[in-house]
């Protein structure tokens, strides 16, 4: 058997990291969010499960895209639950972009409970070389 | 491969998935949310009494690019729920919509009195 010593510094570190999970995930607005950046585009996934799609209302103004819609309760009025996690209601969610879009090139895909929008950036955000004279 | 698979799927991150449990006259409804599985990579098995809810979700490759918010939880959404004898095993169905895995657990027709002999020496 190897004995170790005890490092009361990696504790205290294990212990920040769980303090620090537990606040980052309270601050994050629904639904959660990964944002891609692409050479020429941006790309969003959200985790938004049992969500209709005709409630998804995605809206782009300036930089910003709005994401906002209803999860609906499944269970019928009366019964007993035995356990309610899953969350339900309206949610808004307000992204801004790191680069300007092109409103005009923007598509959106709902599959497997991930909505995805994919955006082109705008010219005006894409790198021009510059010559040197 | 499958000692593969295996491997990654230890090392994947274990997410606890949210569940709403309620019972109707008939039935025992369990819906759990786990977005970004698909039906190949869900497994729902029961064993010893007990149900468990497997599926994989994890984060896709980007080739080239990079991610500059990372909010989502990848990994592998894992709980198991004890079934009481009320339940009949053999006529448990499951579906996945969008997803939301909704399992249907069927209540017994009767639940079957136990006979007890006794015998005498």
């Amino acid at each position: 058997m190897r004995l170790t010593l005890w490092d009361p510094f990696k504790e205290l570190m294990a212990m920040q990291r769980a303090l620090d999970s537990a606040f980052s995930s309270a601050k994050i607005t629904y639904p959660p969010i990964d944002i891609i950046e692409k050479e020429d585009k941006i790309q969003v996934i959200a985790t938004l499960p049992g969500v209709d799609k005709e409630s998804l209302d995605l809206t782009i103004l300036g930089d910003t895209l709005t994401i906002a819609g209803e999860k609906k309760s499944y269970g019928q009025d009366g019964v007993t639950y035995v356990r309610r996690e899953r969350p339900f209601g309206k949610f808004r969610k307000l992204i801004d972009l790191p680069y300007s879009v092109d409103p005009e090139k923007i598509t959106a895909t709902y599959n497997n409970g991930l909505l995805t929008v994919t955006m082109a950036k705008a010219e005006s955000a894409m790198p021009k070389q510059i010559k040197v004279e | 491969m499958a000692e593969e698979k295996e491997k990654t799927a230890e090392e994947v991150k274990r997410l606890i998935p949210p569940v709403d449990i309620y019972e109707t006259e008939n039935n025992v409804m369990l819906i759990a949310d786990i977005p970004g599985v698909t039906k190949e990579n869900l497994q729902v098995d029961i064993e010893n009494d007990e149900l468990t809810i497997s599926g994989l979700f994890l984060e896709p490759k980007i080739d080239s690019g990079k991610k500059l918010i990372n909010e989502c939880y990848y990994g592998k959404y894992t709980r198991t729920f004890t079934l009481s004898d009320v339940i009949a095993q053999d006529k448990i169905t499951a579906k996945l919509d969008d997803g939301v895995l909704t399992v249907t657990l069927p209540k017994q027709e009767k639940a079957k009195p136990k006979k007890i002999t006794i015998s005498t020496e």
